[in-house]
């Protein structure tokens, strides 16, 4: 019996093709302006002179978040209704009768999980396909990723296997609701982290909601 | 108006009102027990006369209608029944609770005087009650908004706002209900309104300095203004607004506490004058909800 599942996510490999976003929206049926799973692009840096020459200290890379079905989830803690609840397995699901559209859950979560379904008037959010799980198969985003960048499992064993890194700039500390994600660290989110963007350069980019320092909206309209 | 601004006008207008109809009745009833401590009985009685009955009654319409602005905000309000099913570990479910009880206890004591059921000092405890559920629903609605995964909120000033708003709002509708009264009943003389009105006006000059203090300067993506130097401009007008707003009907209020019945003209310049601290505390409380995303 699992007793959390997580994702996995290998940041130094994703290419920010947006598949896991389109497959996730396309099972779902999710309108346009409601995602599930987002991709971000995290970028910064710029250029130097260095003598008579420029050197780049430019940055990006990729982070695909949906839910993290956090082992502490926030959301459930400030639901007022008591629509959200966590599974035995650990995922985390919102109850769509029960809820009342008061969008405290999607205030409270850092990842931006949440979503307001404008036609029912109600919370959504990923349900890391508890149909297919249920039935032995992967969530949509899982199976649709090309360069197998995102995995799932038993988070005890991705950690053995992956380690156990489930935070990485611009991202919130993982102490604040621990989710159940394992990441594999792009090899500059630490450079990222240390904001070193020298020489007049354009600021990071494409932040998720909750992250640390304020971020830029990225609503992506697919 | 724009679209983040459009949907956090039923918040906007539900915390605003219901703070205005707490601060209201707990300054209205910390001057009627300042009245009978530090004036004379008869001064207390006066004000428990019409004026409470007035007091409770806006505060009852206010809360009223904050109640009915908050069904707004939600996607599915037939659910709202359900709203009180966390109170274990959800603030929204405890402010909740608090509206209710506020808004109960303040209904059955404005009947009770109305019609003079029950013991005088059931009446009274009915009033304790109401005040004391007012204050809990404003450090609610403050709990809400702190939230340690909303750094832009999570910080001290967040209830200090809500308390400054509180007692402003309040303050000044209180001080306009007691100079409406002043045409009522028996006249206690300029000197005892005076009084009364300055102990206003003392409060009202410690939550402008409670709002000064913790209304938070920080650079803010405000509804598209993306200038720092105009995010600041935009706090320091409302700011400027309330302090504006707040001489000119201190000193309305205290020039009209001293005439012979109502004047017309310096009635309509206080409703002016708070009226500019009302479009203050708006101008505010959006720029409180622009904050979520600052880090």
């Amino acid at each position: 019996m699992v007793q959390q599942y997580a994702f996995y996510f290998d940041s130094s490999a994703c290419s920010g093709c947006k598949a896991c976003q389109v497959a996730c929206k396309d099972k779902h049926g999710l309108e346009v302006g409601r995602l599930w799973r987002r991709v971000y692009e995290v970028s910064g840096g710029g250029w130097q002179p260095a003598g008579p020459a420029w050197v780049t200290s430019a940055f990006a890379y990729n982070l695909s978040l949906a839910c993290n079905h956090c082992e502490r989830p926030i959301c459930r803690e400030v639901c007022p209704v008591g629509a959200i609840s966590k599974r035995r397995d650990g995922i985390v699901l919102i109850d769509g009768q029960r809820c009342l559209g008061c969008g405290y859950c999607a205030w409270a979560c850092p990842y931006g999980a949440p979503q307001y379904d404008e036609q029912h008037g109600r919370m959504t959010k990923c349900t890391f396909c508890v149909d297919e799980i249920d039935q032995g198969r992967s969530p949509a985003c899982v199976a649709a990723c090309p360069l197998r960048v995102l995995d799932f499992g038993e988070r005890a064993e991705l950690e053995a296997r992956y380690g156990r890194v489930s935070s990485v700039f611009p991202l919130p500390p993982a102490a604040d609701t621990r989710p159940a994600l394992v990441i594999t660290p792009h090899r500059d989110a630490e450079r990222a982290a240390g904001g070193e963007t020298p020489g007049g350069s354009a600021p990071l980019t494409g932040l998720p909601p909750g992250s640390y320092p304020p971020g830029i909206s990225n609503r992506e309209e697919v | 108006m724009k679209p983040q601004a459009k949907k956090d006008a039923p918040l906007v207008l539900f915390t605003l009102l219901a703070q205005n109809a707490v601060g209201l009745f707990v300054t209205a009833g910390l001057l009627q027990v300042l009245a009978s401590r530090l004036v004379s009985p008869q001064a207390a009685a006066w004000l428990a006369g019409g004026v409470q009955d007035q007091v409770r009654l806006v505060s009852l319409v206010l809360a009223g209608a904050s109640m009915l602005a908050s069904l707004f905000h939600l996607g599915s309000p037939y659910n709202a029944y359900r709203a009180l099913a966390n109170l274990r570990t959800s603030w929204l479910s405890r402010e909740i609770l608090c509206m209710l009880g506020f808004f109960a206890a303040l209904g059955v004591a404005h009947v009770s005087y109305r019609k003079g059921l029950g013991p005088a000092a059931l009446r009274s405890a009915l009033d304790w009650a109401a005040g004391l559920w007012g204050l809990a629903l404003v450090y609610s609605m403050a709990r809400v908004y702190r939230l340690h995964t909303v750094p832009g909120w999570n910080r001290s000033t967040t209830p200090g706002q809500f308390f400054a708003s509180t007692f402003l709002l309040g303050g000044l509708l209180a001080g306009g209900l007691l100079v409406a009264g002043l045409g009522q009943g028996q006249d206690w003389g300029p000197g005892l309104v005076r009084a009364l009105l300055a102990a206003i006006l003392v409060f009202l000059a410690v939550s402008l300095g409670l709002a000064w203090v913790s209304f938070p300067f920080r650079p803010a993506a405000v509804y598209g203004v993306r200038s720092p130097v105009a995010a600041r401009d935009l706090a320091g007008v409302r700011l400027g607004l309330a302090l504006w707003g707040w001489l000119l009907l201190a000193g309305l209020l205290l020039d009209a506490a001293g005439l012979a019945g109502r004047e017309l003209i310096p009635l309509l310049l206080a409703g002016f004058g708070g009226g500019l601290v009302l479009a203050a505390e708006v101008v505010g409380r959006f720029l409180f909800y622009a904050a979520r995303g600052e880090g």
